[in-house]
């Protein structure tokens, strides 16, 4: 196989979580280079699961939501439905099923929010540039030129900041210098928009992250009128500047990285959500977010269930599974010795791949998978808002792109084709977090609604049984997430978690299959090999939350310790 | 949220962030103009160098949601953050050359989220070296170190049992000395809590940016001014628990009429923590106002406390503050032994309180009336 010239990105910066990417790319007749295989690696190991058993199952929400501080309030919802199906409980009193929608919309919002421009947008806007270049009038403007250019290369008071050592001046920067100071005076706005949608699940969680009102059974509080007001109040702030002003900024992007990004950065077509926002029925196959499974090859979307999950480890710093993926909660493992990222054609991650179903794909999750299964069940929330979406990235990339340039993703709905570039993930993302925040605004008059009512329902007691399992499957804000449980004697006994990142940063499984991310940066051409920027922005575009991915199955207490 | 002059502070607002610092650390109020005196006076700006171990990026989170002087501010303009690998520009090598030069540079304030998995350094690596190399090269050039959440400060998640990776807290890996026996300078000031409240950090930052080195430590290397008093002792929940009303299943009315969640499994008795004071996110609530303290400030909390549901065994003999960690981890088994095989969740264990403070009145079994 060509191999070419390896490079690694490592750190990868702006994502949770600690990444390596190594890179093999070939010379073009250009002179520039194009990427030819690329391997990720989680570079840390934790090991939380083995923490979580012996543990008490109304306990274990706390535990679960340490597994990533960008999305506590999911792996806690997920964490508490688990246990609640373990226990028999298929549903929640309505006051809580809207306040766990409440908080992960919330949270949902802080994490696109803080994605789109902390983590994200310093790929596309060139700051030097912006803090050297720009012709700004306005006073605000003038002043945040001068901080950026401070934050660049030092000042009278400071000798370097975060925006020093980007790879400024990178051919791959297209922005005009105003609108890059535009946009970055937006950056310096959406850090109080982030923290007024977090604020907003601490109104309701007590503090964020790491929410507090969960338990199996519901909630530990149902807030008064007053704190659902406050709620509102600042999720009609964050709907407002997402409205105003993170639309808008992303119509900028389109517009001149469109050509260049929309075609390119592809997975394999798969696309994997297990829903996300329980309705009023709080069907788990029925949610706002339905739940389902779009393959390249068929025209419409599929029922899946959590138990289709298998996981491999042929790559991963564990003992070989023999080629056989195992249930995530059904054998146990333990980690091998660590050898180190250098020889990604041996073992090469502490992520292990997960694979659905007999034929073992490799699909993507995230906001992509959760509007396409959506729009295929003609979801009224998504179905307008996407259609938007669409035609105003077809339009700014020009009509003429034809379903072969536009490649085969999401494969089954030819009309959604553009969500599965680099671009369409940015896209995607930003339309789930519309949809998103006018539902938290929505959810927050239903409380209000209910509790006008006099319902004060908020949790409902079940005894924990001697022996059970569960499952709690539901999409954070980067994808789908699931959380099994085995329960024995009242205590948790087995405790595994198959989180988003698991899924778009899978490495290669047994048969040597990529995972989505590395599959979508082969093809990618770099214009300079040294400052990888554009296989950076196909990173970005995933969200990786690496403090997620890395999850042992099942660890037994005398294992060996990597070292 | 349109505010356009989020690039520079003004002289009011900066006035109110040294108020609110001031209040913070138990300054007086008419040392205030001094505060602003002091930052206004630094010729350079803190310099910060973070460090993301073996955590979640919760702390990171937690230091975008700071009240005063506010996330822009603080990140763009207050401090000058010369390396945070969670929203800095610069990745790869880039990264690591920005790295290598704040540390050349030197007098940074080293900030650490996250455990050090010293039993197993392939654990967690950044650019090819383990934690412990990087923590050791950038700590010595540091001016201050702050263990910043419950990970950093004690070991946290990573090191509860199991421990799988040998996880240990920064102070602990890097060999510095006991807190109570010599300043900042010479230890590790921990800001515990899981994640860290932002506001405490910043406070503390701020203090130590002034050259305050005598900051007065704890045993357990928190800054006394905001962690010198239990969660309990400044609850809003406490006259409740004066009165013996308790709250003792969850969906009832008792909560929200301020009942005590002692009996649900609060740690707030034993828990030292400034959360009643700074509250969360902006002073948009804190735990108590939801549900029970899980303990989050105290070392090895996730085991002496466990399961955290159930409510707290009164160590032997010893109330926490007086208590030498080494004895942490023998306190685990008493507080484990509390709990019991098949039980409800959301509901008190039935009999006695273990945990008895209760010095007056009876317990009412009753909820309240509607």
């Amino acid at each position: 196989m060509r191999r070419g010239k390896r490079l690694s990105i490592d750190p990868v910066s702006r994502v949770e979580g600690h990444l390596r990417v190594t890179i093999d790319a070939e010379a073009t007749s250009r002179g520039s280079h194009r990427i030819v295989a690329a391997y990720n690696s989680a570079t840390m190991f934790r090991g939380i699961e083995s923490v979580l058993e012996g543990r008490d199952p109304g306990e274990v929400q706390h535990l679960a939501a340490r597994v990533c501080g960008m999305c506590s309030a999911a792996h806690s919802i997920a964490s508490v439905r688990a246990v609640e199906q373990a226990i028999g409980l298929p549903a929640v009193p309505d006051n809580a099923r809207l306040v766990r929608n409440m908080l992960q919309a919330a949270e949902t919002a802080f994490a696109h929010i803080v994605w789109f421009y902390q983590l994200n947008l310093l790929d596309y806007v060139d700051v030097a540039a912006a803090a050297r270049e720009s012709r700004p009038t306005l006073p605000a403007l003038v002043r945040l030129k001068e901080t950026l250019a401070h934050a660049v290369s030092g000042g009278p008071d400071v000798a370097s900041g975060p925006f020093a050592s980007g790879w400024w001046g990178h051919p791959a920067y297209l922005l005009p210098p105003d609108s890059g100071l535009e946009l970055m005076h937006h950056y310096v706005e959406a850090l109080t928009a982030q923290s007024q949608a977090a604020s907003a699940a601490a109104v309701l969680g007590g503090k964020h992250p790491m929410v507090m009102n969960l338990s199996p059974g519901g909630l530990s509080h149902l807030p008064d009128i007053s704190r659902v007001l406050a709620y509102q109040a600042r999720m009609r702030d964050v709907r407002r500047f997402v409205e105003g002003t993170l639309a808008s900024d992303l119509s900028i992007l389109i517009s001149h990285y469109g050509a260049a990004l929309a075609s390119g950065g592809r997975g394999h077509g798969h696309y994997l959500t297990w829903g996300a926002f329980d309705d009023l029925g709080q069907d788990p196959h029925d949610r706002v977010f339905p739940r389902g499974l779009v393959r390249a090859d068929e025209p419409r979307h599929a029922a899946v269930d959590p138990e289709q999950v298998r996981v491999y480890t042929g790559r991963s710093f564990y003992p070989d599974d023999s080629g056989e993926g195992r249930h995530p909660l059904s054998s146990p493992q333990e980690p091998t010795r660590f050898r180190g990222f250098d020889d990604p054609s041996d073992k090469y991650d502490w992520t292990r791949a997960p694979r659905l179903g007999l034929e073992s794909l490799s699909p993507e999750t995230g906001p992509v998978a959760q509007i396409a299964v959506a729009y295929s069940r003609e979801r009224p929330e998504v179905v307008g808002l996407t259609d938007n979406a669409v035609d105003s990235l077809e339009k700014a990339i020009g009509l003429g792109s034809g379903p072969e340039e536009r490649g085969a993703a999401p494969g089954g709905l030819p009309r959604l084709s553009v969500l599965g570039s680099t671009l369409g993930r940015m896209v995607a993302r930003v339309t789930h977090l519309r949809i998103v925040a006018d539902l938290a605004v929505r959810w927050a008059d239903e409380l209000l609604d209910n509790v006008g009512r006099r319902d004060r329902q908020f949790f409902s007691p079940r005894l924990v049984p001697d022996r059970t399992e569960g499952v709690g499957a539901c999409d954070a804000p980067r994808g789908a997430l699931a959380h099994w449980v085995r329960i024995r004697r009242g205590r948790v006994i087995r405790y595994a978690i198959v989180a988003p990142s698991a899924w778009n940063l899978s490495p290669r499984d047994d048969r040597g299959v990529p995972g989505p991310l590395e599959k979508s940066l082969e093809g990618i051409e770099l214009l300079d090999r040294d400052r990888p920027l554009e296989a950076l922005r196909v990173i970005h575009s995933f969200d990786p939350c690496m403090g997620c991915a890395v999850h042992i199955l099942d660890a037994d207490k005398s294992a060996e310790r990597p070292s | 949220m349109s505010d356009p002059a989020i690039a520079g502070l003004t002289r009011r607002q900066f006035l109110g962030y040294c108020a609110k610092l001031a209040a913070l650390l138990a300054i007086r109020e008419t040392a205030v103009p001094r505060v602003a005196e002091a930052l206004e006076g630094l010729a350079r700006r803190p310099s910060i160098v973070w460090s993301s171990f073996m955590g979640c990026s919760g702390c990171s989170a937690q230091l975008l949601q700071n009240s005063s002087p506010g996330p822009a501010a603080l990140i763009l303009r207050a401090v000058s953050l010369d390396y945070h690998a969670g929203l800095m520009a610069a990745a790869g090598g880039a990264a690591r050359t920005a790295l290598d030069r704040a540390v050349r540079a030197g007098g940074y304030i080293y900030v650490v989220e996250g455990a050090i998995p010293v039993g197993s350094p392939g654990a967690l690596t950044v650019a090819g070296r383990p934690a412990i190399d990087v923590a050791r090269e950038a700590a010595a050039a540091a001016e201050y170190i702050i263990a910043v959440g419950n990970c950093a400060a004690y070991g946290g998640i990573p090191a509860a049992r199991p421990d799988p990776t040998g996880a240990i807290a920064v102070r602990d890996a890097l060999g510095r000395c006991a807190a109570d026996e010599g300043t900042p300078a010479g230890s590790v000031v921990n800001v515990p809590t899981c994640p860290a409240n932002a506001d405490a950090l910043v406070a503390v930052l701020t203090r130590l940016a002034l050259g305050d080195g005598n900051l007065e430590l704890d045993a357990f290397g928190r800054p006394r001014e905001l962690f010198g008093r239990t969660v309990h002792d400044e609850c809003r929940r406490r006259a409740a628990h004066g009165r013996g009303e308790f709250v003792r299943r969850y969906g009832g009315r008792a909560e929200s009429e301020g009942y005590c969640y002692l009996r649900m499994g609060c740690k707030g008795p034993e828990t030292h923590a400034p959360c009643p004071r700074l509250k969360w996110n902006d002073n948009a609530g804190w735990c108590l106002d939801v549900g029970p303290c899980i303990g989050c400030a105290e070392p090895g909390f996730w085991d002496r406390f466990a399961p955290l549901s159930s409510p707290l065994a009164e160590p032997p003999g010893a109330r926490l503050g007086a208590t030498p960690p080494e004895t942490v981890a023998g306190l685990a088994g008493a507080a484990a032994a509390v709990g019991v095989g098949a039980h409800f969740i959301g509901e008190a264990a039935t009999g006695r309180l273990p945990w008895s403070e209760r010095r007056s009145g009876d317990e009412h079994d009753s909820e309240p009336p509607p």
